[in-house]
């Protein structure tokens, strides 16, 4: 939970014959993280790809061009496919599918180009209908020129001054004109020049005789039939995405899995004859994945433990973080942060402990925790069907959830913005009262004690970093005596600010009761000396960590020093919580003013249903908003002010050679 | 002192704080996003570089708060 999980660096080594039930046997463990060779001896070379790689690819290859002529990426198969049963009958599949699917989809392609071209010949047999001109009068001259098309200025007036004989059609068109314009052949170039100005489109009729009205008639007839056949052409697509979908998604699965085993060799040190696997694996399964290998390849192969040093570990082994069930969706957080080091705290739990109980006080509303327990439901159960983040995600907003719902219901007194009682100071505010009377009072009225909530902002800053400054201790402790020290100091600073702020608060209720447990002891020590009080414990404190800079880092110590300032900055950072936390508990309340005394007063059965609406679609503003800033801000503690005082990530993510079946499933051997 | 002159101070003191963090945040968020875009393994020191001027606006609410605490206790305009 602590730390990441130990490793052993192992070598496996064996006759090249072997190689390939080796490979086979580590996917299936799903334990063994290579470490990739890099060739440097000439005679040992990287290996070359299992014999069955480029037949496999091959088959890969033709999997994905038909699943993509079938568009089966968002196909939803029913159930899984067994392996057996890809392998008896891929072969057969593929040969079917390649000339049908592309002969389908080609037909299906010369169908539809053909729908779009009698389209467009319609839409401009239609545009040419409006100068109810015989289609045979466009064409066929000998020394007439003809111009059909559209221009976006009238140009009749500009063509009559050229005075020469001609005949211009000129009809509003959309935003311009339809023009038809019969001239001599000489004339040619002058009229075509005052088109051009205006913008003219040609339109050219596909039918050179008969009447537009019949042409676009029998247009449409061809029109009808063709999409008759492509119906069929789509029904016969679909009744093979129904037959062969599944198959097809569990080979191309299954098939990708077999390149990657066959292709592992690429990553591995070869020589003729032999082969030499290194890599990683945790401790714990280091017997188990020898009795394996050894049950599955037999005697000719050799597992050995390199025993590396513990530097060596340090510096190479990759990380797998071990946290138990209810912290492991945290480990999100902290991989998005950075992987650990191999030899460093892992924080995963304390966020798992942090992130909800922050993210609770700033939402501290019981309404909206009980709809965001339901909301991480649907992310886990639904949306999260296929997709392991959102699981994750879904579980984290429900851990969020369930401390908004506890701290609504047993410190704040409110759901939905609304408070359960009217608070003392303000009895005619509206209240639950209405509906149902709580059997309990808030311990804290959000609104007004918002002093009392700084205070308890400021008690989880010293809390929080304090814990940060500890755990940067003990990481720093084996590794850098210095750093181990200045650690203590700032330690030492971060108490004597959070004393002297609690001296300055301690007529609050939070800052009274830590202010005795924690301030008060230190206070009758020094006070029995005239006129000090406990102000100087915190300067002494803050004074004597700063003169620990010096003593670790000499006149270095300089820059040390401006981040005391910083730490300062931090502790108000936390403040975050209470401004939050209030921010949206009054949003919620403007909102449910407004409507309950605009709409709810008058009676009115209309205006009721029409306040019921506004006050839903208000409430879900408070309610997104709410949830996605407390959510931002809470990570944002953790990764600025806690993790930045301990954390060094940078280490490299334990990926063990395995796979993950989602359409096909391997039958137990 | 007077207590509407003190709300005032209180809302200045809010409102330009959330000026200046806005004008930080532009360069660092758009940078972050760039930074995502091309490694998503950025995306904690994205967030953390993002977040840090949002400090400033949380000093500005504590000081609005601190003085809205001295307006409750100063006489109200006549």
């Amino acid at each position: 939970m602590i730390k990441p999980e130990r490793m052993s660096r192992i070598a496996i080594v064996g006759p090249r014959k072997k190689l390939d039930t080796v490979i086979h046997s580590l996917y299936e463990l799903n334990l063994f993280h290579v470490v990739d060779f890099v060739e440097e001896d000439p005679d040992v070379k990287i290996g070359s790809p299992l014999e069955k790689a480029s037949e496999v690819s091959q088959k890969l290859l033709k999997l994905r061009s038909i699943i993509r002529s079938l568009h089966l990426e968002d196909f939803k198969p029913e159930s899984k496919v067994k392996v057996e049963e890809i392998e008896k009958s891929i072969d057969q599949v593929i040969v079917t599918l390649d000339l049908e699917v592309s002969d389908k989809m080609e037909n299906r392609q010369t169908l539809s180009s053909r729908i779009r071209e009698l389209e467009t010949h319609n839409e401009i047999l239609d545009e040419i209908r409006e100068f109810g001109l015989p289609l045979d009068c466009y064409f066929g001259y000998d020394s007439l020129s003809v111009f059909t098309g559209t221009v976006e200025e009238s140009v009749r007036d500009e063509i009559i001054t050229l005075q020469m004989p001609v005949e211009v059609i000129q009809k509003p068109y959309e935003d311009g004109y339809l023009v038809a314009i019969f001239c001599k052949k000489q004339n040619l170039e002058k009229i075509r020049d005052i088109l051009n100005e205006n913008g003219y489109q040609e339109i050219l009729s596909p039918c050179q005789s008969g009447d537009s009205g019949k042409c676009i008639s029998s247009n449409e007839k061809e029109i009808g039939k063709l999409r008759e056949s492509l119906d069929r052409a789509d029904k016969s697509i679909e009744s093979l995405r129904k037959k062969y979908g599944a198959l097809l998604l569990a080979a191309e699965e299954h098939y990708s899995i077999e390149v990657r085993k066959a292709e592992t060799p690429l990553r591995i040190a070869a020589t003729a004859h032999s082969f030499v696997i290194d890599g990683w694996v945790p401790k714990s399964s280091y017997e188990a994945l020898k009795e394996s290998i050894g049950s599955n390849a037999g005697d000719a192969v050799t597992i050995e433990d390199l025993s590396v040093t513990r530097e060596q570990e340090n510096e190479a082994a990759p990380v797998k973080l071990r946290n138990n069930r209810l912290a492991r969706p945290f480990e999100m957080f902290v991989e998005l942060m950075s992987t650990p080091l191999y030899n460093e705290f892992d924080p995963t739990f304390l966020v798992f402990l942090v992130f909800p109980l922050f993210f609770g006080l700033m939402i501290g509303d019981a309404g909206y925790g009980f709809c965001l327990i339901l909301a991480g439901w649907v992310f886990y159960a639904k949306l999260g069907r296929d997709s392991k983040s959102l699981r994750t995600l879904g579980l984290i907003i429900i851990a969020g959830g369930i401390f908004a719902a506890f701290f609504g219901l047993f410190l704040f007194g409110e759901a939905f913005g609304l408070p359960f009682h009217p608070p003392i100071e303000n009895p005619a505010e509206p209240s639950w009262e209405f509906l149902f009377n709580y059997p309990l009072h808030p311990i804290m009225e959000k609104l007004i004690d918002v002093k009392e909530f700084l205070v308890i902002s400021i008690v989880a800053a010293w809390m929080h970093m304090g814990f940060g400054y500890i755990i940067g201790f003990f990481n720093e402790l084996h590794h850098d005596r210095k750093q181990a020290m200045m650690k203590i100091f700032w330690f030492l600073i971060l108490n004597g600010m959070f004393i002297q702020m609690l001296f300055v608060a301690r007529w609050t209720v939070v800052g009274g009761f830590f202010f005795d447990i924690i301030a008060a002891p230190f206070e009758s020590m020094v006070m029995p000396f005239a006129g000090m009080n406990l102000s100087f414990v915190a300067i002494g404190l803050i004074v004597t960590g700063i003169a620990g800079f010096f003593v670790v880092h000499g006149a270095g110590a300089a820059m040390e020093l401006m981040e005391v300032l910083s730490l300062l900055a931090n502790i108000v950072s936390y403040t975050r919580l209470a401004a939050i936390g209030v921010a949206k508990g009054a949003m919620a309340l403007a909102f449910n003013t407004i409507v309950i005394d605009n709409f709810f007063h008058g009676g009115n059965v209309i205006l009721i249903i029409l306040g019921a609406v506004v006050l839903i679609v208000l409430q879900l503003l408070v309610f997104a908003l709410g949830s996605l800033s407390s959510g931002i801000q809470a990570i944002r503690l953790n990764y600025v002010e806690f993790f930045l005082k301990f954390f060094k990530g940078g280490g490299v993510s334990f990926e063990p050679l395995g796979y993950e079946r989602k359409y096909s499933e391997k039958s137990e051997v | 002192m007077d207590a509407g002159l003190i709300a005032i101070g209180a809302g200045l003191a809010i409102g330009l704080a959330g000026i200046g963090t806005g004008i930080a945040q532009q360069g660092t968020g758009a940078a972050a996003v760039g930074a995502t875009a091309e490694d998503p393994k950025m995306f904690g020191k994205g967030i953390i570089f993002m977040a840090l001027p949002e400090t400033i606006v949380i000093f500005g609410f504590v000081i609005a708060f601190l003085l809205f605490g001295l307006a409750s206790t100063a006489p109200a305009t006549p």
